[in-house]
């Protein structure tokens, strides 16, 4: 990535403390993205997760590989997050109304197809090449629609607008008494079809789910570097003078609002088909919230770092919970130390001291 | 009419406990610029304290003493403690700190009380109906709720207008450093309201907890509808809590009461009350988009939020 | 300064991490890759979360583990111990958290009562709260299917939670034995054979009371219960036997605050009050019901009045009528004893949800009785499952061919204990003998 404008950066330093905190926490990798440093971590996680699923074959504890799954599937939602969180600045707490939309658009093509009944007129399939961009298209749009409205608003408005849309989504999705209402549905009976083979397996499905998230993580990483990355970087930094220099900033938020809408509603279809059962917990705003816990975690502005998030998390909950049931208590608190602590994440504190190294 | 008044009087009542807790989170964020996602604990917490002591003591007055207490000493140390350092951080420090405190709360409250829910009964001079209207007895317990939040929100308004404290909390809403140049100890200051906002939050979980199941998250709910009420309102105006919650709390109990009538005709009973009671949900959601859309900064917002 | 502090926060973090997952499963993991060993100065958690997490009162539990074989029960008159026995382990999903705690408390006691009394099967009971949620519990099902591995499956409350769990179990071919929900869909068309109801089919209980309010000649009832499954089966069993009703008015699953439902009823001004709160909601709505001067009569299932729900009401609540399978005065020597033990284990006259649990557990103990003790063999567990050849508090028991019981309901009438001094349900006739469910014939598992 190029070096930020020499003026630009003259005039941060001249706004006040807070302001230059802020920037500080946006992202991670900050000046030093033109370092390899990122790419490589980036790297080296990814294998990482490759591997994880032998691994934990091999030594026997199979029920492990679904765990993994949710780890991909909700890193890729909360890497998703990070493009308007960290690269935008636009801090969505209502993300899960997008997740929850995927859930329901797969959801319901897999519901209809199993009933044999028809969903405004087009058949239902659980053919995921189908249901997978069929929520990736409504999740845009919704992106469009809430990301339009809310941002109209700054700030702390945004925030508690993008909170109060996700809760009306979340009511919404209550009210479909066709697909179980706030019960949701079951889906048991269908298969997991992606294109010509059965993913049915928890295996060959992990790695179904894990070559979406490579290309997500190629493709984001190419949209943040892009020109088009650098101006919603530069709305977040200072969105008058990117307006002033003629960019309409309004547009490019938007954009990148809508494309982050997209991939995690695609991440919520996933997290259908994987757990065959849809209901409108998916979109809890409590969802919304871990989907930020995760990002800020792994590290804002890194991309990798909502996987990482996601990964600390899951496996977490998944070794604690025999030891308490109260591991949330100590999800907060580690989330406190991080804020307090360590407000670049895990990324943050991984590629810090490596950089000192260098 | 016999059904619209009843409704109107549950109305006001969802109103004006909702009001309590916005009056706080919006005072707290009007003067210190926070958002505070754990106001919703603080309901919690109040309404805990008063399920166990009221348990314990079988004193209905007791109880709320010491859940509204318990609550503004709750909230002073989480000032102290975290939100002191939060003031000069970016939003996004303050959504993940005190989304934090709730994921925490939630469980804390789980750890001390375990998980079955208390309840507080409703005190035994209130434990009566009044006739409001010819042929409607109203229980007097929820008259006296909506008395409370008047005379709650009354003193809350006269602290603000008419004393020497209100003109600083005034002030700092505006010109925060000339308040500190005049000598005003603003740390002190911001302990203060804050404790005063935790004090109502928890006072409004302590009168609405007879018809809550006392259990882990229960404020959550209430805290999501503050936001509504906030954004509608206005992010910092007093007045525009006000409005706010009255209008949603009303907008809510006649869409819940009357939806479901609505779609009695073409649809049958059970899914017409979830199709309604669903679709009343979201009616205060409605409300909030057409302000959205039409005063980006609510109905009694500052220009700029 | 910054950069140490950073270092020690996420050292404790790590720790935390660690400490989680060394006590979780002897091993490993990655997530801990950033704080490495130093500073592990805060002796952090661990001992904490301890006490908090068992909700109940794990103290005066009379044998958790029934790990030894003829424990305490040996001066029961019991059956001799044959040589059978085993290992049998069970996966329990119920409610143990929120207002309806102490129905699954109530299962749980119950159906461990029973391995303990019977004492020759070590019981290993794998046991989670579901919060009433369904998909907490889906993932409860998944957990325990795939990483646990248990024989049998049993526990769920409510009929949304067994709406999303049962599907999945029994189409991995591992059988569930409901100790309470009953929801219709599954009585029907979407029956399994490996799927059992030991407690009733959720119509049942309203149609005993549709029938029995029926015959007092009450003209127009409104008709009330939470928005889900079971609450629509609940009112349709009331309808089925009773007629239409004036009106029927949904609640929110888990509402407390019924001011909304009360003024509807004072709306339509009907003759009596049918209603289906099982629970806290049983409390809220009885309590705000008397607060609100409404004088019109109820009746209910005896899930609206089980022993929690009358003492929240009082005196007031003496003479209140409701429908059963079962009370602690049942005349069934099977009763009898099961009352008396659970008394002397828990302290207090067991529920409805005891009796469940308890028959539930004898039912299991019966199937391993005849296929030799061996869990692991579903097809000899299945034929044995639908003998119910076990000896039922209720007295006669027996499968319909969907797998769901066929039972006589009873008349009860909340009375004061003339023994103990607190409120209780006795019984006062039958109003359905041999009664079964409306959905067997759509079932395909023809008997």
């Amino acid at each position: 990535m190029a070096e930020p404008a020499a003026a630009e950066t003259r005039s941060r330093r001249s706004r006040s403390e807070r302001d230059r905190s802020e920037r500080d926490r946006f992202e991670v990798f900050g000046d030093r993205s033109a370092s390899r440093w990122p790419l490589v971590l980036t790297a080296v996680v990814m294998a990482a997760l490759a591997a994880a699923p032998v691994w934990v074959e091999a030594t026997d504890r199979g029920y492990l590989v679904t765990v993994l799954t949710r780890v991909v599937i909700f890193g890729l939602a909360a890497m998703s997050l990070d493009l308007v969180v960290g690269y935008g600045g636009m801090v969505s707490l209502g993300h899960a109304a997008f997740f929850g939309a995927g859930a329901y658009t797969a959801g319901a093509l897999t519901f209809h197809s199993l009933d044999g009944s028809a969903l405004l007129g087009i058949p239902g399939t659980d053919q995921a090449l189908i249901t997978w961009p069929a929520a990736a298209v409504i999740g845009g749009l919704l992106g469009v629609v809430i990301g339009g409205l809310s941002l109209r608003t700054r700030g702390v408005y945004f925030i508690m607008a993008t909170l109060a849309f996700n809760q009306m989504v979340y009511f919404l999705f209550n009210a479909l008494e066709i697909y179980g209402g706030d019960d949701g549905v079951g889906l048991f009976a269908a298969g997991r079809s992606i294109g010509p083979f059965d993913a049915s397996d928890d295996l060959v499905f992990f790695y179904v789910c894990f070559a979406v998230l490579t290309v997500s993580v190629v493709l984001l990483n190419l949209v943040v570097r892009s020109p088009f990355g650098r101006v919603v970087r530069g709305c977040r930094d200072n969105q008058a003078r990117m307006a002033a220099l003629g960019y309409q900033t309004y547009r490019y938020r938007l954009a990148a609002f809508a494309l982050s809408a997209s991939i995690t509603s695609l991440a919520g279809a996933m997290a259908v088909t994987e757990s065959q059962f849809l209901s409108p917990t998916y979109a809890e705003w409590s969802e919304s919230g871990e989907l930020l816990l995760m990002v800020i975690i792994g590290g804002l502005g890194s991309l990798i770092g909502g996987i990482i998030g996601a990964a600390a998390l899951f496996l977490l909950e998944e070794f604690s919970i025999d030891v308490t049931d109260n591991w949330q208590f100590f999800v907060g608190l580690g989330l406190l130390a991080v804020v307090l602590g360590a407000p670049r994440g895990l990324t943050g504190a991984l590629l810090g001291r490596e950089r000192r190294n260098v | 009419m016999q059904l619209f008044v009843e409704q109107t009087l549950n109305g006001l009542q969802l109103g004006f406990t909702l009001l309590m807790v916005s009056a706080g989170l919006t005072l707290i964020f009007g003067i210190m610029n926070i958002i505070n996602l754990a106001h919703g604990s603080l309901f919690m917490v109040g309404a805990f304290v008063a399920a166990d002591v009221g348990g314990r003591t079988g004193n209905y007055a007791v109880a709320l003493l010491a859940g509204t207490a318990a609550a503004a000493v709750v909230g002073m140390f989480v000032e102290f403690v975290l939100i002191r350092r939060l003031y000069l951080r970016d939003h996004l420090d303050q959504v993940l700190a005190t989304f934090a405190l709730v994921l925490m709360a939630n469980e804390a409250v789980q750890m001390i009380w375990g998980t079955r829910p208390g309840g507080v009964s409703t005190p035994a001079f209130l434990d009566r109906t009044v006739t409001v209207f010819p042929g409607l007895p109203y229980p007097a317990y929820r008259l006296a709720i909506i008395a409370a939040g008047i005379a709650a929100i009354s003193s809350l308004y006269l602290l603000v207008d008419r004393t020497r404290i209100g003109m600083w909390i005034r002030a700092g809403t505006t010109h925060r450093e000339l308040l500190g140049a005049f000598g005003v100890n603003v740390r002190l200051l911001y302990t203060l309201v804050f404790a005063i906002g935790a004090g109502l939050a928890g006072f409004a979980g302590v009168v609405a907890s007879p018809f809550l199941s006392v259990e882990s998250g229960v404020g959550d709910n209430f805290l999501i509808l503050s936001f509504v009420v906030i954004v509608v309102g206005g992010i910092g105006s007093l007045k525009g809590a006000v409005y706010g919650s009255l209008l949603l709390g009303l907008v809510d109990t006649w869409a819940r009461t009357y939806l479901p009538l609505g779609f009695d005709g073409f649809l049958d009973a059970s899914t017409a009350a979830t199709v309604g009671a669903s679709v009343a949900s979201a009616s205060i959601y409605v409300v909030m988009i057409v302000v959205l859309v039409v005063k980006p900064n609510g109905l009694f917002g500052l220009p700029d939020g | 300064m910054r950069i140490r502090r950073a270092t020690l926060w996420l050292a404790l973090l790590a720790a935390l991490a660690l400490v989680a997952s060394a006590c979780g499963d002897d091993d490993p993991e990655p997530a801990t890759d950033a704080g490495q060993t130093d500073a592990v100065q805060e002796p952090e958690p661990a001992t904490e979360p301890e006490p908090a997490e068992e909700p109940a009162e794990p103290a005066d539990e009379p044998e958790p583990e029934p790990a030894e074989e003829p424990a305490e029960p040996a001066d029961e008159p019991e059956p001799e111990p044959v040589v059978v026995g085993g290992e049998v382990k069970v996966g329990m999903i119920t409610t143990l958290s929120g207002g309806a705690a102490y129905l699954g408390e109530g299962v749980r006691d119950g159906f461990q009562l029973a391995f303990d009394l019977d004492g020759r099967y070590e019981l290993d009971l794998v046991i989670e709260d579901d919060a009433q949620d369904p998909a907490v519990g889906q993932q409860l099902a998944d957990r325990m299917l795939s990483r646990d591995e248990v024989d049998v499956m049993t526990g769920i409350i409510f009929s949304n939670v067994a709406g999303a769990v049962v599907p999945q179990v029994v189409s991995q071919d591992t059988i569930y034995l409901s100790p309470n929900a009953g929801p219709s869909p599954f009585a029907g068309a979407q029956c399994s054979e490996n799927y059992f109801v030991v407690s009733w089919q959720n119509d049942n209980p309203a149609e005993a009371m549709g029938e029995y309010v029926a015959g007092q000649g009450f003209g127009s009832v409104v008709a009330l219960a939470p928005n889900y499954q079971a609450g629509q089966d609940s009112v349709n069993g009331f309808k089925r036997n009773f007629g239409e009703v004036a009106a029927e008015i949904y609640t929110e699953l888990g509402a407390n605050d019924y001011a909304q439902a009360i003024a509807q009823i004072r709306d339509a001004d009907p003759d009596a009050v049918y209603f289906f709160y099982p629970g806290g909601m049983g409390i809220a709505f009885v309590q705000q019901y008397v607060a609100s001067g409404l004088e019109i009569p109820v009746f209910g299932p005896t899930f609206s009045f089980d022993e929690f729900i009358v003492d929240a009401i009082g005196e007031a609540a003496v003479g209140l009528r409701n429908s059963s399978f079962w009370a602690p005065d049942l005349d069934v020597p099977a009763n009898a004893a099961f009352v008396e033990a659970y008394r002397e284990a828990y302290g207090t006259t067991p529920t409805g949800y005891a009796a469940q649990g308890f028959d539930t557990g004898n039912l299991l103990i019966s199937a391993l009785d005849a296929n030799g003790g061996d869990p692991s063999d579903i097809a000899g567990l299945r034929a044995a499952l639908r003998e119910a050849n076990f000896d039922s508090v209720r007295g006669d028991f027996e499968f319909n061919s969907n797998n769901h019981p066929i039972q006589d309901w009873y008349l009860l009438e909340v009375v004061q204990d003339p023994v103990h001094g607190d409120l209780t349900n006795t019984v006062v006739e039958v109003i359905l003998e041999d009664h079964a469910d409306a959905y067997a014939a759509e079932c395909p598992l023809g008997g």
